[in-house]
C-alpha cells in the first residue's frame, strides 16, 4: 500500500508541469544570509503567476536553513540541500549550497547604514539626497557616496556647491556617547518632530542596527559589504512581467558582487511604482496589480538602481492573430504584444505606408504620379524596393540633413561664423550622402581638431570653448544621457557624481583656436612646458584642477594628452550607450518615440519599453558598422513599421507598445515642405541680411538653416532654432489657426498661377480628375466612392467659379488632420 | 603714444601700427581687426587707453574708408570676362565706382590693351528701407580687350584710366587654354545645361540672388576630373557634381555625386574644388552657385575643369614681393643669400649648408642645416638634435612646399637635454577679454620663424603638425636652422596701390618695415618715375617699437620688431594733368653703421596728377 500511496503522490506531483521555483539554483554566503525563492506557475491563458504564498515548501534537510512560508530562506549551516515546492498538484524543486555559515559578514556603512537609508527613503532627492539635503542634514542620492555620507551623518555639515568647505554649524546626527539620543534615531522613529514623518518604528530591525551601529562607535567599516568585495550590478527577477488584475507578486532583486558570487537584495531595497494606479509596489518587492496599463518599478540599492517593466491585464485575447515576423525587430515586438495581450493591427495599406514612409525616409510626400505606379504594382518585394529607392535619393539627404542639423545644432550660434554655419551643414549633409559610419561621424564631431567644419563648430568665446557646456551636450547626443545636473553637485536622480562630469569635462580642457589660422587643437603641444596648464580645468567645488578620467573614474594617461578628445571619442563609440543611444534615436524618428522616451534621456527611473529589442537593435547597428541606412532599412522592412494606424479593440489605448502606427504630427518644416509639394508652388525663402543672398529657387524648408532663415510659418509651427539638441516641438497652438486661416502658406499658394490647381484647370481637367490629383498629392490616396460623390456635388453648388471653389477644396484638404499628420 | 587720428577720415596712427579696413566696409571684419590689435596693445597701454581706441577702429571701420584713398576715386569691382586665351579678342565688361569719364586702359605689364567702347551708369535697384548704407552708383565700362599672342600667361592687372585718376587694380588671367564663355540664358538645372568640352576655363557670373549656373560634360568610364572654381573676393564659391539620374520625386532633380575628397573625410572646409573619377560613362553636371546663394553684377567666377587633375588657370603670383613671413617661401641657399642681402648689402655667409632628410632623424646637425621631411602619420613627429654653444644666436624658419596652413600647421620646438621645451613657432599675447592674463585665455598663432639665443648644450629638434590628426604624402616640410642675420624683413604698405594726386596736393605714404633677427640699423627710401613737378619728400621716422612681447617662457620673440616711416609725395600747384599714369617705384636701402645696403623694391605703383574734383563729382 505505502508503494501504492507514493505513486500516486508521484503522480499527482508531476514535476516540471506548470511550477517552477525561481532561482533554481542558489549559493549563500554567511552568517544569517538570506535568499528569497518565487514558486511560479502558468495558467491557462499562459501567463505565469507567483503562487510561493499558497505553495508548501520543505527542505530536503531542515538543519541547514530555515524556510518561511513566504518563500524566505534564512541560513543556519553549511551544505547543500534540495528545495521543493508542491503546489496545484504540481512540483518542482531547486538546489542550494550553504557556504561560510559560520562567518560574520563584516560591517560595511554604505551597505548596511546605507542601504536603510536607500530602503527607507531617507536619501531621496527630494529628501536628504536633494542637492542641499533637507533639515542641515545632507545624504548622497541612492547612498551613491558612502564615505561623503558618512561624514556628513557623523561629523555634520551640508553640501555647498561651490565649496568642499563645510560653512556654517555643523550638528553631528550621531551621538555616541548616548546612542538612543541620536537626531538619526530620534527623528526616523519620529521620537521629536521629523519633516519626512516616521520612517521606521523604534522595534523595527533597521532601528536596532543603527543603534548598534551608533554603539559600537559609528564606524564607517569596510568599503562594502563583504569587505573588499563590492556589489557590480543589481538585476531584477522578471525585468517584465504581466500579471492580471487583482493579481500579486514578487519581485526578486540579486546583487552581482565583484567576487563573481550573488547575493539575495529582495528585502534590503526600495521599491517604487512609475504609476500607482496601475501597480503598487510594497516592501520585499510585493507587487498588486490594481488596474490594467503598464508601468514601470524602480528599484534603488545603495549605490545602484535598476528597474522592471510590469502590465496587468485583463481577460486574454479570443483568436489573438497570428502574425508573421519580418525580422527581429517583429519578434520582440510580437512576442510583448501577445504577453500584454494587445492584438497588432492589420499591416498597412500601401497608400498608408507609401506616404508613410516617403515622409519618414525622405521628408516629402510622393507625387501623385508616383502614387499611380506604386499602387498598380503588384511585384510582391514592391515595399522593399521603394525602401531603397529612398534611402538613396537627394531628398533622403535634405531630410536627415535637417534632422542631424537639428541633433547637432547647426547654428550660427555655434559656428561663430556664416561660412563656419554652410561648412558644418555641409559636413553633415556629406556624411549622409557618403553614408558616413555613425562611429566615425561621432568621432569626427567628438574629436574634431584643425580647421575641419566639425572643429569650426565648437563654439569659442575670446579664444576659448566652454568645455562644461560641450562636453554634457556631446554625452547627451552620442551617449543619450544628461549629465548637466552634475556640473554643480552630484545628480540627484541617478549615478553622475560631480567628479565624473569634471573629469569627463577635463578632456576638453584644452581646447582652443590658434586665431590666425583659425585651427582648433587641444593643446600647445608635445612635451610643452605649459601643457598641464592647457589642461585646466579646475573643480568648482575643490578649486583643484581636474585631470581627464573616464566614467569609470580612469586617469587618461600622461603620454596620451596630446590628443585626448580622440581617447574619448573612442571610448565614447565603444561604450554600450553609444549604439543603443544612437539605435533609439533613429527608432524614435520611426515611431515618434523612442524605446526610452525622451530619446536623450536615458536613466534607471526612465526604462526602456522594450529591453531587449533595445539590445538587439543597438547590437545589429553595432555589427552592421553604424551603418545609419541599415538601421533605417530594418526599421522600415519590419512588420512593426508598417502596422495600420487604425486601431483595433485591443489596441486603441496603447502608445507605448508599436501595436499600431501613432498618428505623428510633421514638424514645422516638412510640413511647410508638404504644402508646397501638394500645391506644386515652392516657397520663397529669404535669408536673412548677413547670408547675403538667397537660396535658390526651389529650396526646400528643410535644407533652411534655422537662424539663417527667417519664416513666421515655421516657427508658429514650432521648428527647432536649435538652442539645444534635438527637433521642434509642433504642439498645437493659436497662431497655427489662424495662419491655416489667412496666412499666405495656405492660402496664397492654393491658386498662385503654375501651381498645381492653376495647371490642372488650365488644362482643362474635370472636376473629378482635380478631386482625384489633389487627392493623391496631399494624402497619397484617392478618394474613396463617398468622399468624391460629396465633394462633386459640394463643388457643383459652389458659386464664383471652378477655380474659387476648388480653392476651398484644397485649402479643407491642406487643413485637414489627416495631411498634417504623418500616420 | 596715444591716439592719433591724421589727416583724412581713413588713417589710423597708433604707435607705429597702421590701421585701416579697407575697401569693403564690412563691419564685423573691420572690428574683429580692430580687436586684435588692441589686444596686442594691452601688453604695453593699459585698457583705458586701447578701448577708446577700439571706438576709433569700430568708426573707421563702419565707414569702410581705406588709408590713403580719397573719396571719389575710380574703384573696380569686378571684369567679366576674367580670363582670356593668349591671342584671343574680346569685350569685357568692367564694373566699379567713379568710372565716368573711364578713357583707357592702363595694364600692369605688355600683353593687354584695348580701347573703351562705351561707359554707362548702372540704374540703381531701390533701397530697402532698413538699409541706411550709402551706396555709390556703380558704372559700367565696355572695353575692346586685346590679349597679345606673347603676353605672359599668368595673372595680369588692368587699370582704367579717367579724369579722376587711375584706378584700383584687377586681376585678368591669360591662359594659353581653352576659354568658354557662359551663355547668356539662365541653365540652372541640368536640362538647361551649357554644353563644354574639358579642358576648359568657363567664366562666368552669378547675377541674381539664388542662382546657380549648371554645365554639362561628358565622361568616358574610368576618366578622371578636377574642378576649380575662382571667384571674385565677394562671394564663396560652391561646385557641386550631379549625374544623370533625377529624383524619384522630382524628375527636374539631379542626384548630387561626391567629389573623392569628400567621401568620409572630415576635413572639408568651404572649398570650391574637388576631384571625380567617372565610374560610368556619360554626361555629368557641374554646378556653380555661391555659398548663401549671393548674386551681383560682380559675382564673377571662373569655372576650371580638367581631366587629370590639371588645373587650367596660373597660380597666384607673388613674383617681385618678399614675403619672409609665408610658409610658402622657398627656403634654399639662395634664400640665406637674399636674407643676407637684406643686411647691409654684404652677401651672407654660405656657412656650408648641410641638407637632411627626415630619414637621417636622430643624427646630429651640423649648422647650418636645411632639413626636409613628411609627417607622414597623424601624430608624428620627427627629431633632430644639434649642439649649440652659448650666446648662439640661431634662427628657424619653415616652409611648407606643398600644403600650406591651415591644412598642414607645422610646430617646430627646440627641447634641451631635460626634455623641457625651450622655443617653438607658436606665438601667444594676450587678448582683450583675459583681462586676468589667464594662459588658457591668450590668443595664439603659428609663425614661420623663430629664433632663440642658446646656452651652451646639446637640443632636440622636433617638427610636427599642431594638430594630432592630419597627415599624408604633401605633408612636406622644410626647417632651416642658422645663424641669425639681422636684416630689414616684409616692408608694407598695405594701401599703396596707386596714387591720384591734385595740384599743390600731397599723399602721405605709410611704410612698416620689419626689423628681423635684431636688426638695428636704419632704413631709407627713395622713389623713382616720378613725373616732373611731383616730389617725394624726405622721410620721417615714426616709431621703432619692439615686437608684442611672448610669455615668459619663451624669452624671445618669434615676430620681429618693427620700423614705421612716412613719406610724402607732393605735387606743385598749377601742374598740368597727367594724360596717362606714370610707373612710380619705391626702394629702400638698409642702413647699418652709416653704410648703405643694397637698393630693393618695395612697390611699383602708378601715379597721376589729376584735376580737382569739383564738389559735386564728389557726391557721384
Amino acid at each position: 500500500m505505502r508503494g501504492c500511496a507514493a505513486f500516486v503522490l508521484t503522480a499527482m506531483c508531476l514535476e516540471g508541469q506548470g511550477l517552477r521555483i525561481h532561482p533554481k539554483e542558489a549559493t549563500l554566503w554567511g552568517s544569517g544570509a538570506t535568499q528569497r525563492f518565487l514558486v511560479l506557475e502558468r495558467d491557462a491563458g499562459g501567463l505565469e503567476r507567483d503562487v510561493t504564498a499558497s505553495a508548501r515548501l520543505t527542505l530536503s534537510d531542515p538543519s541547514l536553513a530555515r524556510i518561511d512560508a513566504s518563500g524566505k530562506l534564512t541560513v543556519q549551516a553549511a551544505g547543500s540541500a534540495t528545495l521543493r515546492a508542491v503546489a496545484g498538484g504540481h512540483s518542482a524543486e531547486a538546489s542550494i549550497r550553504i557556504e561560510g555559515a559560520g562567518q560574520k559578514r563584516p560591517f560595511s556603512f554604505g551597505a548596511d547604514i546605507g542601504g536603510i537609508f536607500t530602503r527607507r527613503g531617507c536619501n531621496n532627492s527630494d529628501c536628504h539626497g536633494g542637492v542641499k539635503g533637507k533639515g542641515g542634514f545632507k545624504l548622497s542620492a541612492n547612498a551613491l557616496f558612502p564615505r561623503d555620507d558618512h561624514k556628513w551623518t557623523v561629523e555634520g555639515g551640508a553640501f555647498d556647491v561651490l565649496s568642499a568647505e563645510v560653512k556654517g554649524l555643523r550638528v553631528p546626527r550621531v551621538d555616541v556617547k548616548a546612542p538612543e539620543k541620536s537626531l538619526l534615531l530620534a527623528k526616523a522613529a519620529m521620537q521629536v518632530p521629523h519633516g519626512g514623518g516616521r520612517r521606521f518604528a523604534a522595534d523595527s530591525a533597521d532601528y536596532r542596527t543603527i543603534l548598534e551601529w551608533i554603539r559600537s562607535g559609528a564606524p564607517y567599516g569596510a568599503d562594502t559589504a563583504g569587505g573588499e568585495v563590492s556589489i557590480r550590478s543589481i538585476d531584477v527577477y522578471p525585468r517584465e512581467a504581466v500579471m492580471r488584475a487583482g493579481g500579486s507578486r514578487r519581485l526578486l532583486v540579486t546583487a552581482h558582487l565583484s567576487n563573481g558570487k550573488k547575493e539575495d537584495l529582495t528585502d534590503q531595497v526600495l521599491y517604487l511604482s512609475n504609476d500607482t494606479g496601475v501597480i503598487e509596489a510594497g516592501e520585499g518587492g510585493v507587487l498588486r496589480a490594481r488596474q490594467t496599463g503598464e508601468t514601470s518599478i524602480l528599484i534603488r540599492a545603495a549605490g545602484h538602481a535598476v528597474s522592471a517593466q510590469v502590465g496587468v491585464v485583463g481577460e486574454p485575447v479570443a483568436n489573438y492573430p497570428d502574425v508573421t515576423p519580418r525580422n527581429y525587430i517583429d519578434r520582440h515586438v510580437l512576442a510583448k504584444l501577445r504577453r500584454f495581450q494587445i492584438a497588432p493591427s492589420a499591416l498597412s495599406s500601401d497608400e498608408e505606408f507609401l506616404r508613410r514612409v516617403s515622409l519618414d525616409l525622405a521628408g516629402t510626400l510622393p507625387p501623385p504620379r508616383r502614387v499611380r505606379e506604386f499602387l498598380a504594382d503588384t511585384s510582391t518585394g514592391k515595399r522593399d524596393k521603394l525602401i531603397e529607392v529612398l534611402l538613396e535619393s537627394p531628398e533622403f539627404v535634405d531630410h536627415w540633413g535637417f534632422r542631424f542639423g537639428d541633433m547637432l545644432r547647426a547654428t550660427f550660434v555655434t559656428s561663430n561664423s556664416t561660412a563656419g554655419l554652410k561648412a558644418f551643414e555641409d559636413w553633415i549633409l556629406t556624411s549622409l550622402m557618403a553614408n558616413k559610419p555613425f562611429d566615425k561621424l561621432a568621432i569626427e564631431r567628438i574629436a574634431a581638431q584643425g580647421r575641419s567644419a566639425p572643429a569650426r563648430n565648437f563654439y569659442y568665446v575670446s579664444e576659448k570653448v566652454a568645455p562644461e557646456n560641450l562636453m554634457p551636450e556631446l554625452i547627451r547626443v552620442f551617449m543619450g544621457r544628461r549629465v548637466d545636473c552634475a556640473q554643480c553637485h552630484n545628480h540627484p536622480f541617478e549615478t553622475w557624481s560631480q567628479n565624473q562630469f569634471w573629469g569627463l569635462t577635463a578632456f576638453f580642457g584644452g581646447v582652443t583656436e590658434v586665431r590666425n589660422n583659425q585651427l582648433i587643437v587641444d593643446t600647445l603641444g608635445d612635451n610643452h612646458p605649459d601643457r598641464p596648464r592647457d589642461m585646466a580645468v579646475v573643480h568648482p567645488r575643490t578649486k583643484e584642477k581636474v585631470m581627464p578620467a573616464f566614467l569609470d573614474g580612469t586617469a587618461l594617461p600622461l603620454d596620451q594628452w596630446n590628443d585626448p578628445r580622440m581617447k574619448l571619442a573612442q571610448w565614447v563609440v565603444s561604450h554600450p550607450y553609444f549604439a543603443e543611444a544612437a539605435a533609439n534615436r533613429i527608432w524614435g524618428y520611426f515611431f515618434g518615440r523612442g524605446i526610452v522616451d525622451p530619446v536623450d534621456d536615458f536613466r534607471a527611473t526612465n526604462p526602456p519599453t522594450h529591453p531587449d529589442l533595445l539590445r538587439d537593435l543597438a547590437k545589429d547597428f553595432k555589427d552592421h558598422g553604424f551603418d545609419i541606412k541599415h538601421l533605417m532599412r530594418t526599421i522600415a522592412q519590419s512588420r512593426t513599421y508598417q502596422l495600420s494606424s487604425a486601431p483595433n479593440e485591443t489596441n486603441a489605448n496603447d502608445r507605448i507598445n508599436y501595436s499600431r502606427a501613432q498618428p505623428r504630427p510633421l514638424e514645422a518644416p516638412i510640413l511647410l515642405d508638404a504644402i508646397s509639394s501638394a500645391t506644386g508652388v515652392a516657397e520663397e525663402f529669404r535669408f536673412h541680411p548677413m547670408a547675403k543672398g538667397d537660396p535658390a529657387p526651389g529650396a526646400r524648408a528643410q535644407q533652411m538653416l534655422p537662424d539663417l532663415c527667417p519664416s513666421q510659418f515655421m516657427d508658429a509651427y514650432g521648428r527647432s532654432m536649435r538652442k539645444t539638441p534635438g527637433p521642434g516641438s509642433p504642439r498645437p497652438n493659436l497662431a497655427q489657426a489662424l495662419h491655416m486661416f489667412a496666412g499666405p502658406t495656405y492660402t496664397s499658394k492654393i491658386s498662385k498661377p503654375g501651381g498645381r490647381l492653376a495647371n490642372l484647370l488650365e488644362r482643362g481637367a474635370s472636376n473629378g480628375e482635380i478631386v482625384d490629383e489633389f487627392y493623391l498629392a496631399a494624402l497619397t490616396r484617392a478618394p474613396t466612392a463617398a468622399e468624391k460623390e460629396a465633394l462633386l456635388a459640394a463643388l457643383a453648388k459652389q458659386r464664383g467659379g471652378r477655380q474659387a471653389a476648388f480653392g476651398n477644396l484644397v485649402w479643407a484638404v491642406l487643413s485637414s488632420r489627416e495631411f498634417a499628420h504623418n500616420h | 603714444m596715444g591716439v592719433v587720428p591724421l589727416a583724412g577720415p581713413s588713417i589710423v596712427y597708433s604707435a607705429g601700427y597702421n590701421v585701416a579696413v579697407a575697401g569693403s566696409g564690412d563691419l564685423r571684419r573691420g572690428l574683429l581687426y580692430c580687436y586684435d590689435e588692441v589686444s596686442r596693445r594691452m601688453m604695453m597701454w593699459r585698457r583705458k587707453l586701447a578701448i577708446p581706441w577700439l571706438l576709433l577702429c569700430a568708426v573707421d571701420a563702419r565707414l569702410g574708408v581705406a588709408q590713403g584713398q580719397m573719396e571719389g576715386e575710380p574703384a573696380l569691382l569686378s571684369v567679366y570676362p576674367s580670363a582670356a586665351r593668349r591671342g584671343q579678342p574680346l569685350r569685357v565688361e568692367i564694373r566699379g565706382h567713379h568710372l565716368e569719364g573711364a578713357r583707357m586702359l592702363w595694364a600692369s605689364e605688355p600683353g593687354l590693351s584695348g580701347g573703351v567702347t562705351g561707359v554707362e551708369r548702372e540704374a540703381q535697384a531701390p533701397q530697402p528701407k532698413d538699409d541706411e548704407t550709402k551706396k555709390p552708383a556703380i558704372w559700367r565700362v565696355f572695353l575692346d580687350l586685346d590679349v597679345n599672342a606673347a603676353a605672359r600667361i599668368g595673372p595680369h592687372f588692368i587699370r582704367t584710366v579717367s579724369r579722376r585718376g587711375v584706378s584700383t587694380a584687377i586681376r585678368f588671367e591669360v591662359l594659353d587654354a581653352p576659354v568658354v564663355l557662359e551663355q547668356s540664358t539662365a541653365h540652372a538645372d541640368p536640362a538647361a545645361a551649357q554644353a563644354v568640352s574639358p579642358p576648359c576655363l568657363v567664366n562666368g557670373r552669378l547675377a541674381k540672388p539664388g542662382e546657380a549656373d549648371v554645365f554639362a560634360f561628358n565622361a568616358k568610364e574610368g576618366e578622371r576630373f578636377s574642378f576649380r572654381v575662382t571667384a571674385a573676393e565677394n562671394f564663396d564659391p560652391r561646385v557641386a557634381l550631379f549625374s544623370r539620374k533625377a529624383s524619384w520625386f522630382d524628375d527636374s532633380r539631379a542626384v548630387r555625386l561626391l567629389f573623392d575628397e569628400e567621401r568620409g573625410f572630415e576635413q572639408m572646409p568651404i572649398q570650391a574644388i574637388g576631384t571625380f573619377r567617372a565610374a560610368q560613362p556619360g554626361q555629368y553636371f557641374v554646378q556653380v552657385s555661391s555659398v548663401f546663394g549671393k548674386g551681383c553684377g560682380e559675382c564673377t567666377y571662373q569655372l576650371s575643369v580638367a581631366r587629370d587633375e590639371a588645373q587650367t588657370g596660373a597660380a597666384k603670383s607673388e613674383e617681385g614681393t618678399w614675403r619672409e613671413r609665408a610658409f610658402t617661401r622657398a627656403l634654399t641657399p639662395e634664400w640665406i643669400a637674399a636674407v643676407g642681402n637684406r643686411a647691409s648689402g654684404a652677401a651672407a655667409r654660405h656657412e656650408n649648408l648641410t641638407a637632411y632628410t627626415d630619414d637621417e632623424q636622430g643624427r646630429e646637425l651640423r649648422l647650418p642645416a636645411l632639413i626636409s621631411g613628411v609627417i607622414g602619420k597623424p601624430g608624428e613627429a620627427d627629431t633632430f638634435r644639434f649642439r649649440a654653444e652659448a650666446g648662439d644666436k640661431l634662427a628657424f624658419e619653415i616652409e611648407t612646399p606643398q600644403t600650406p596652413p591651415p591644412h598642414f600647421n607645422p610646430v617646430v620646438a627646440v627641447l634641451d637635454v631635460q626634455g623641457r621645451q625651450i622655443l617653438s613657432n607658436i606665438q601667444r599675447r594676450v587678448s582683450l577679454f583675459n583681462n586676468n592674463a589667464e594662459v588658457e585665455g591668450y590668443l595664439k598663432d603659428i609663425e614661420p620663424k623663430a629664433i632663440h639665443t642658446f646656452q651652451a648644450g646639446e637640443y632636440t629638434l622636433k617638427v610636427r603638425d599642431l594638430t594630432a590628426r592630419y597627415a599624408g604624402t604633401s605633408y612636406a616640410y622644410r626647417v632651416l636652422v642658422r645663424r641669425q642675420a639681422p636684416h630689414v624683413g616684409e616692408v608694407t604698405s598695405p594701401d599703396l596701390d596707386h596714387v591720384n594726386l591734385t595740384p599743390g596736393g600731397s599723399r602721405k605714404i605709410a611704410l612698416t618695415a620689419a626689423l628681423e633677427e635684431g636688426f638695428t640699423g636704419d632704413v631709407v627710401y627713395s622713389a623713382s618715375g616720378l613725373p616732373p613737378g611731383v616730389t617725394l619728400l624726405p622721410a620721417g621716422r615714426l616709431i621703432e617699437e619692439k615686437a608684442p612681447r611672448d610669455l615668459p617662457e619663451n624669452a624671445e620673440t618669434v615676430l620681429p620688431g618693427q620700423y614705421g616711416s612716412t613719406l610724402i609725395l607732393a605735387a606743385d600747384p598749377g601742374l598740368e594733368p597727367t594724360a596717362e599714369p606714370a610707373r612710380v617705384t619705391i626702394r629702400f636701402r638698409p642702413v647699418v653703421g652709416g653704410k648703405p645696403g643694397s637698393e630693393l623694391l618695395v612697390r611699383e605703383f602708378p601715379l597721376m596728377v589729376v584735376e580737382q574734383a569739383k564738389p559735386e563729382e564728389k557726391r557721384k
